[in-house]
């Protein structure tokens, strides 16, 4: 089980004059359980590949396999959209319902579930995300803004996907609000494999395992997080990376799988202290 | 972009020509005239100098003539529903018979008039357009409607009111693009089922439309209320159309061509 | 001077601020922060007379913004840019939309074109003079609405959190315009915002939290308080987050630290030290 992307080319508005490339030649396989960042400027090709994984654009050239199911058979459409939840940017945008209950049961519905189902469903939902259920009957208009987030990762989560992509999740939240969303994100881990596009590189690198590096639709860089650090374009952007680098300069040995911010301090004390 | 055309900036072509470079206000005074005297004149005959006319003014402004027959396609289906409409439908001798319908020699004459009439229409208002930058467009329109300041016309607010809805076209397109997406990707799908359903398969894009653009009203306002705005009184404009010799060449030429062709329809 | 003399304000019965005293002087440069909700665009909306105070007064060098008199005058001179770069164009082309402003002032023609010009070449928007605005990225239209603010030569640049919906290139893209501007047009910024690289540029921090004015001093100040700076919803640079991480495991290094290679040396004496 696994999201195979192999030679993925992508051209917007192709045999126009405005035709346009967006993703050049991009392959790259990611196992279930496995969570992956992808960074890269604005105009890099993120958010086209984001859309080549459920389905919302096939690849110009190339094959993009959710689960060996291909985005290119149109009958594949809808299950790989509930195998592949996508929540894009500012995604309380989307509310249109009178009621939080509605909102998240929308999802839902659209998979043709029982009554009965939907319901479990919201309200798990809802438990995962960390709200109360007395919230599923204000509307979600009257909610506060880390609310609203919540609210519409709830709409997605009701659809259960396997893989769950989330396009700068962070945007527009002060510190608590990352600081609970980066927690609640890293609570996901092991139930689904986690896709997270951002510029927050910071709390990125504490979060998953691999890290794809895009830049003008080509895939400059693509490994496992304690690796990529050491890709020169990316480090002079992870002050962390910077001080572990100087450090091993010294003659420290770290033993880093990941950038959480806990394991480092401990790797920090044991070396420090211990060694 | 891939399921919206790219309609943003109305189909305003950017090349250097005489017709390009006419001060807006002449050119749409100019089309209206010539609209108004082209549906007064009940002449086929009298239709040809306009064809020529407009032939030579779109000669006159390097539009590709791919360009001017694509703008014929929306209407291609109106026109062809008038045409026969009238060449079976109007009274009159009788020419020839296909099965129970008559075609007659008054059917033939108006379908020709009527046909010809929208084409010139359509290639009158296209010639602006193709011509004008909207922006020009409604600084013209906002100097034209000043003449009716007396009837208490809201010239500059109107004109406002145009230009940001331009400025708004594309950012509404994407939007709509976006919320869609999103939507899809909670299952929603758009347009299928039967005629009730497939309407209301749409409340999930329109009502966060919506919303944003009257979110988007209001930061504007803010941001425009912040630079100083106050409406037209006492503001200034960067750029002041100003007629210079060729506008009045054209005018009087247009105006010219006008009352030649009224004549020749008296004598 | 920007004064603010016992500032109270509530939407309806939802009440904002109660008794907010400040000064901002001509040539700081004011960090404001605090969590979202905690009153900054309020604040901001009260500097240009956009909103008035319930209670108390606002003055811009003497102007009160209660007096109806003064507000097309106090908007010219406190030219402040908003989060959003959708919703603060417009007009449809670039130079356009920089006149807008100038025209609102009805200054004459050839005015309002040298200051486009100038403003078209100081923040190097020269090739974009006859773009179209919807075509421009983020960044671009946060530039151009920084152009649109200062065609009017405001004396104060008020700054709404101009960069959290950019990307981090367009994001320094900004600071460095605003920093130019503050060293070489000696403009007074006050600029909210949650990012702690965008808060060192400042010579104040002020922090608002519940209402109040929460703290008022250096950003070095600022930041040797951690548990103060997350609650102004103030992330703290990554290093000196794990450097108050180590600090209170017990190891012994000074605090606040920013950079990677002081903390490496630091940590590097501890262990030789061992």
């Amino acid at each position: 089980m696994a999201i195979e992307v192999k030679n993925v080319s992508f051209f917007y508005s192709i045999g126009t004059p405005f035709e346009k490339k967006a993703l050049e030649n991009i392959s790259f396989s990611l196992e279930m359980g496995e969570n992956m960042g992808i960074l890269g400027p604005t105009g890099s090709g993120k958010s086209t590949l984001i859309q080549l994984l459920n389905a919302l654009l096939i690849p110009t050239k190339g094959e993009v396999l959710i689960d060996g199911l291909n985005t290119r058979e149109r009958k594949n459409g809808s299950k790989i959209r509930e195998l592949v939840g996508v929540v894009f940017q500012y995604p309380e945008n989307q509310f249109f319902e009178d009621t939080v209950y509605e909102e998240i049961a929308f999802g839902a519905k659209n998979l043709r579930l029982s009554k009965e189902e939907v319901d479990r469903r919201v309200r798990e939902a809802i438990a995962v995300v960390g709200l109360p259920e007395a919230i599923l009957d204000k509307s979600p208009f009257e909610l506060s803004g880390g609310e609203k987030r919540k609210v519409a990762i709830a709409s997605i989560l009701v659809r259960k996907p396997k893989y769950l992509v989330f396009d700068e999740p962070f945007a527009g939240m002060d510190y608590p609000g990352t600081e609970a969303l980066v927690k609640f994100l890293k609570s996901l881990r092991g139930t689904v494999s986690l896709i997270v596009v951002t510029h927050t590189l910071d709390e990125l690198l504490g979060l998953v395992d691999k890290i794809m590096f895009l830049d003008n639709g080509k895939m400059k860089a693509f490994g496992p997080v304690k690796d990529i650090i050491h890709f020169e374009e990316l480090r002079k952007y992870v002050p962390l990376a910077e001080l572990i680098s100087l450090l091993e300069q010294k003659g420290l040995n770290f033993q880093l799988n990941t950038f959480e911010l806990d394991h480092l301090e401990e790797e920090i004390v044991r070396n420090v202290l211990f060694s | 972009m891939s399921y919206f055309p790219n309609v943003g900036m109305g189909t305003f072509i950017p090349v250097d020509s005489i017709v390009h470079r006419i001060d807006p206000r002449v050119k749409i005074v100019s089309v209206l005239l010539l609209l108004v005297f082209l549906f007064v004149s009940k002449n086929l005959l009298h239709l040809m100098p306009y064809m020529v006319f407009t032939g030579i003014l779109f000669y006159l402004s390097k539009i590709p003539i791919k360009a001017v027959l694509k703008g014929l396609k929306p209407i291609l289906f109106l026109l062809l529903f008038a045409f026969l409409f009238q060449i079976f439908f109007t009274p009159g001798t009788v020419w020839f018979k296909i099965g129970f319908l008559a075609v007659t020699k008054e059917g033939v004459n108006m379908a020709l008039l009527i046909g010809l009439r929208l084409v010139l229409l359509v290639f009158l208002t296209n010639l602006l357009t193709f011509t004008t930058s909207p922006v020009s467009i409604t600084d013209g329109m906002e100097e034209l409607l000043k003449f009716f300041k007396f009837l208490k016309v809201p010239s500059h607010e109107i004109a406002m009111t145009m230009s940001i809805s331009l400025r708004f076209i594309p950012t509404l397109f994407e939007e709509a693009e976006r919320i869609m997406k999103a939507q899809m990707a909670r299952g929603a799908e758009f347009g299928t089922g039967r005629f009730l359903e497939r309407i209301r398969s749409y409340i999930p894009l329109v009502i966060p439309l919506f919303i944003g653009v009257f979110r988007k009203a209001e930061e504007l306002a803010i941001a425009m209320e912040s630079r100083c705005y106050k409406g037209g009184e006492g503001r200034t404009r960067l750029k002041k159309l100003k007629l210079e010799a060729r506008d009045y060449i054209a005018m009087v030429i247009v105006i010219l061509f006008l009352v030649a062709n009224v004549m020749w329809g008296w004598f | 001077m920007i004064k603010l003399i016992d500032v109270s304000f509530s939407y309806g019965d939802r009440e904002i601020f109660d008794g907010i005293n400040m000064e901002i002087g001509d040539g700081e440069w004011v960090a404001l922060v605090g969590a979202n909700g905690s009153g900054k665009s309020t604040l901001i909306k009260l500097l240009n007379g956009l909103l008035v105070p319930t209670k108390g007064r606002v003055l811009i060098d003497g102007m009160d913004t209660r007096d109806e008199g003064n507000v097309w005058e106090i908007r010219r001179r406190v030219g402040v840019v908003f989060q959003n770069p959708d919703t603060q164009i417009v007009a449809s082309i670039v130079e356009d939309d920089i006149a807008f402003g100038p025209e609102n002032l009805g200054l004459a023609p050839e005015e309002i074109r040298e200051r486009v010009e100038q403003v078209l070449k100081v923040l190097r928007l020269e090739p974009f003079r006859s773009s179209p605005t919807y075509a421009l990225s983020g960044g671009q239209k946060q530039k151009l609405a920084i152009a649109g603010v200062l065609a009017m030569k405001p004396r104060y640049l008020v700054l709404d959190e101009p960069t959290s919906m950019l990307d981090p290139p367009s994001r320094r893209d900004i600071n460095k315009i605003i920093k130019f501007l503050y060293d070489k047009e000696k403009i007074t910024v006050v600029y909210s915002t949650h990012n702690p690289e965008e808060i060192f540029y400042a010579t104040r921090v002020i922090a608002l939290s519940k209402g109040t004015l929460f703290f008022n001093g250096t950003p070095w100040e600022f930041f040797s308080n951690p548990e103060r700076v997350w609650k102004c919803g103030v992330k703290l640079p990554i290093i000196t987050h794990l450097c108050y991480k180590l600090k209170k495991r017990g190891l012994d290094l000074s605090f606040p630290i920013f950079s990677p290679k002081e903390l490496a040396e630091e940590l590097w004496r501890l262990k030789s030290k061992m």
